[in-house]
């Protein structure tokens, strides 16, 4: 759920850096209290010599994810009694410690979701793994000959499964309970490889095709190729995958169209297909040649084109999509009252987005419930609206981050400032009440770089202090 | 905490009784490990081992899980798992003998969660009520209740209601009224040709006439339990909102609203409340009627609060049965064939809701609405409206009022409508 511009940030320092981390992984160490305010999370053993971290990465329910200098993907949260580790965070629990992938090269970004995870490595791949509705499945349509033909966009139905909701949700979990009471009551909770892929699986989006970041929601996956497109997959019922229908489920990565066509000539038949009417008359061309940063909340995504153009889609119950409204938006569209304004980052919680332009302004829409939009009221906005509340005054916002239900700011001078839910001390302000504004937190220490929230937790970079 | 065998060795006297909790839970954690509800799981497994703060953080997972999407869309068993740590949480609080937080915790179950443990969740409120009860060494409900009145019997005053009501109220077509209608006569007059009528004399059986005037008697049956309330003008407005009380923080709210202050009302609206408080479902009689054409109850609300609530012009998918048990309200019923000219809403969630305001009617904006074709009435204590499906209706209390809803539907219907 974090911003994410597709060019890397390098941390030029060759000095060490410190992981800071405060509020909760539920079901990791569970004899521990929530932590309050950030403390260092102890760099893995395995990795010590001469390693040091690069990234943080924020987390999923129950883990959390940074990446070492040396590009290796390190992962920490719960596991359970019988040793069968919670799969997103590793076998190893709640002590950091590099997740195997199966590759050699080394990750240069990683995002995870409510319980699924995935990552891009400098060579241009992306792996997934965690919940199993999440992931592309690999039996369908045969590997390279399904992303071939969704690259040319030939056929937009191919890998997408119309399921039947109602029975999904009904009848499924039921016959599957009815089963398991048949069988030995000893059985107990070990089976969740049924419903985790413990490995991470390549994601295959086309010959040629280099993923450069990946952004993950509660359910559903984005990718942002080099060329600047996105590609999505997993659950699209609210039109979080932007493919202008409630698609139940899409198994392997499609092309989401967050531009419309620059012309007649270069007409691509994926459009063509959703019926020349609607198209034409509703979906005005968005300025920008290609996507630069996208960003998945937990039904909705959002994505900003080269030219600063905020574009959202999915589902819009609270004004998570900005569009004035609360209807799902099922096509890619520019949020038009931000027209004048260059977006630079955006990210997203479970009902709320939040974007940063480029002059350093933070804008907030969505739901509010917890105060997460930091507006100093708990009402929902349907557009976006600009904080220009004191804390804020003279910042200019560098980094944006949002959990769950809480958002985190760094500006460009090194401070940090978060709102919104704070039952677990995930806003590291010593204390557990929620905040409505963007409120200071006092990190005096060393100086920050990044801000990643999890879902209920946040991780900081710093400088080392010494 | 591998082999931590949390033993809650001797204080056991008081645990809540949780039969299909304990046979379940397995098999439900499984179904939402299926669901990706790993870390749930195993907050649950911890909390039934011992755990308060696992049972909390549990209890926050699955809330999280009821609001992650469409509240179509949530699966049932997030439903389940919502009531599980419910009742892990009433659990903690009960042994430490804090009996209202025990009763708020399992009204959460009730309010939000699934089917499979309510017998759990709805016995468990019967021990913590008669603890609570023995505790505060009051006495049991005796049905003998003499004190103050909620609403004095005085009749409408129609002048100074017509000051409050919309525009043209009270002059048109007023809605038949019929005493104590046979089935036939409903079925053959009404029902059939879809025409609201006023059934009187149809509910002096029902004990709820007899008991919910008296605010000694719902603080007593239900002072403690929490219900979730609706706060502003109505739900059509921007800074409307919902919030959880206990039923005698409500009763004291509506009883110092002053009609004319600048105070939001506090409204209990189209809550199944009885569902979730056994004891007031004693009180009611499903009408016979809502049995007519071989239909189905689809659910059954309660409507509770001061004068001047308003329910603003919408209309429903079902049959609808109001029936007035305490105090009066005002209702005008516009025809289901009308449409466009009441302006419904084009958003999706509120297209069933007009967007004339009656007591305000923009003629600019919405210049069909004025001079539409109405019916209405006054509903007096004791009198059932029956409101055909997808008729319009607006709805304003004229004294503080307690109503009933019952909506019914044939099979045919409610699978058309969702």
């Amino acid at each position: 759920m974090n911003g994410n511009n597709g060019v890397q940030d390098p941390i030029m320092e060759s000095k060490a850096s410190v992981v800071y981390m405060s509020g909760y992984l539920p079901g990791a160490a569970p004899e521990k209290s929530p932590i309050l305010s950030p403390v260092p999370v102890r760099l893995p053993a395995a990795v010590h010599g001469g390693d040091s971290w690069k990234d943080v990465c924020g987390g999923g329910c129950g883990f959390a994810m940074a990446i070492s200098e040396n590009g290796r993907l390190i992962t920490w949260g719960s596991s359970d009694d019988e040793g069968q580790s919670y799969v997103a965070s590793g076998k190893h629990g709640e002590t950091p410690e590099p997740f195997p992938l199966p590759t050699e090269a080394p990750v240069i970004q990683a995002s995870s979701g409510w319980a699924h995870c995935a990552v891009v490595t400098e060579v241009g791949e992306a792996f997934t793994w965690g919940w199993k509705e999440c992931i592309p499945s690999k039996d369908l349509g045969g590997g390279k000959q399904q992303s071939g033909s969704s690259e040319q966009g030939s056929n937009a139905s191919s890998g997408v499964s119309l399921q039947n909701e109602s029975r999904k949700v009904g009848e499924e979990p039921v016959k599957r309970r009815r089963v398991s009471t048949a069988k030995d009551e000893t059985e107990g909770l070990t089976s969740g490889l049924d419903f985790f892929a413990t490995t991470p699986s390549l994601v295959s989006v086309g010959l040629g095709v280099r993923i450069t970041s990946v952004a993950t929601g509660g359910r559903h996956t984005l990718a942002l190729s080099d060329i600047g497109q996105v590609w999505g997959w997993g659950y699209g019922g609210e039109g979080q995958l932007g493919l202008g229908s409630r698609v139940k489920m899409v198994s392997s990565p499609h092309l989401i169209p967050c531009l419309e066509l620059p012309g007649p000539g270069k007409e691509r038949s994926f459009i063509s297909q959703q019926g020349a009417a609607t198209t034409s008359t509703q979906v005005l061309r968005v300025p920008g040649q290609y996507i630069k940063a996208i960003s998945c909340g937990g039904r909705h995504s959002a994505a900003i084109t080269d030219a600063g153009r905020l574009i959202t889609f999915g589902w819009g119950l609270y004004g998570q999509c900005g569009h004035g409204n609360t209807n799902d938006q099922l096509r890619p569209m520019a949020v038009s009252t931000l027209q004048n304004v260059q977006m630079e980052s955006v990210a997203a919680g479970l009902w709320h987005t939040i974007c940063i332009s480029s002059d350093g302004k933070v804008f907030a829409f969505g739901g509010n419930q917890f105060g997460q939009l930091g507006t100093g009221t708990d009402h929902a906005e349907t557009i976006p609206r600009l904080l220009d509340g004191q804390n804020l005054e003279n910042k200019h916002a560098s980094v944006v981050s949002c959990g769950a239900r809480h958002s985190a700011v760094l500006s460009e001078d090194g401070q940090l400032l978060c709102w919104g839910w704070n039952k677990y001390g995930q806003l590291g302000l010593g204390d557990t009440i929620d905040r409505d504004i963007p409120t200071q937190v006092q990190f005096d220490v060393c100086r920050l770089r990044k801000v990643a929230c999890g879902w209920w937790h946040t991780l900081l970079l710093a400088d080392s202090p010494t | 905490m591998s082999g931590a065998t949390t033993v809650s060795s001797g204080d056991c006297s008081l645990r809540l009784p949780t039969p299909t909790l304990d046979a379940e839970s397995r098999s439900l954690l499984q179904s939402i490990s299926a669901q990706g509800g790993y870390a749930y799981a195993r907050m649950a497994a911890l909390a039934a081992a011992g755990d308060q703060r696992a049972a909390e953080a549990a209890r926050d997972m699955a809330w999280e899980q009821l609001h992650s999407g469409p509240w179509h869309s949530v699966l049932p068993v997030w439903r389940d798992a919502y009531s599980m740590a419910c009742l892990h949480v009433a659990n903690f609080h009960f042994a430490a003998g804090e009996f209202g937080e025990a009763l708020g915790a399992l009204d959460m179950g009730l309010i939000m969660g699934g089917m499979l443990l309510r017998k759990d969740l709805h016995d468990s409120v019967l021990l913590v009520s008669s603890e609570s009860r023995k505790k505060a060494n009051s006495l049991e409900a005796s049905g003998d209740f003499k004190g103050q009145k909620l609403v004095p019997e005085v009749p409408v005053d129609v002048n100074e209601v017509l000051k409050i009501l919309p525009c043209r109220s009270l002059t048109s077509r007023r809605v038949e009224k019929r005493s104590g209608l046979s089935m036939e006569g409903f079925l053959r007059d009404y029902f059939q040709s879809g025409t609201p009528v006023v059934i009187t004399n149809c509910m002096a059986h029902w004990p709820a006439r007899a008991k919910w005037n008296h605010l000694d008697y719902l603080n007593a049956v239900a002072g403690n339990r929490t219900v979730p309330v609706e706060v502003g003008k109505n739900y059509l407005c921007t800074d409307w909102k919902q919030e959880l009380v206990t039923f005698s923080k409500f009763l004291e709210r509506i009883r110092t609203t002053k009609p004319s202050s600048s105070v939001e009302p506090t409204y209990l609206a189209q809550h199944p409340l009885f569902d979730q408080i056994n004891e007031l479902r004693d009180d009611i009689c499903i009408p016979d009627y809502c049995f007519v054409g071989g239909g189905e109850i689809q659910s059954l609300n309660a409507w509770f609060g001061p004068a001047g609530t308003v329910t603003p012009l919408h209309h429903d998918p079902h049959h609808n049965i109001l029936a007035q048990v305490v105090g009066k309200k005002y209702i005008r019923l516009y025809s289901s064939s009308v449409q466009d000219e009441l302006y419904p809403y084009s958003e999706t969630m509120l297209c069933n809701s007009s967007q004339v305001d009656l007591d305000n009617i923009d003629n600019t904006e919405f210049p069909k609405a004025e001079e539409l074709e109405f019916m209405d009435c006054i509903l007096e204590e004791g009198e059932m409206l029956y409101i055909p499906p997808k008729w319009w209706h607006y709805v304003r209390s004229l004294t503080m009022s307690f109503s009933v809803s019952f909506w019914w539907s044939k099979e045919t219907d409610s699978s058309s409508s969702g």
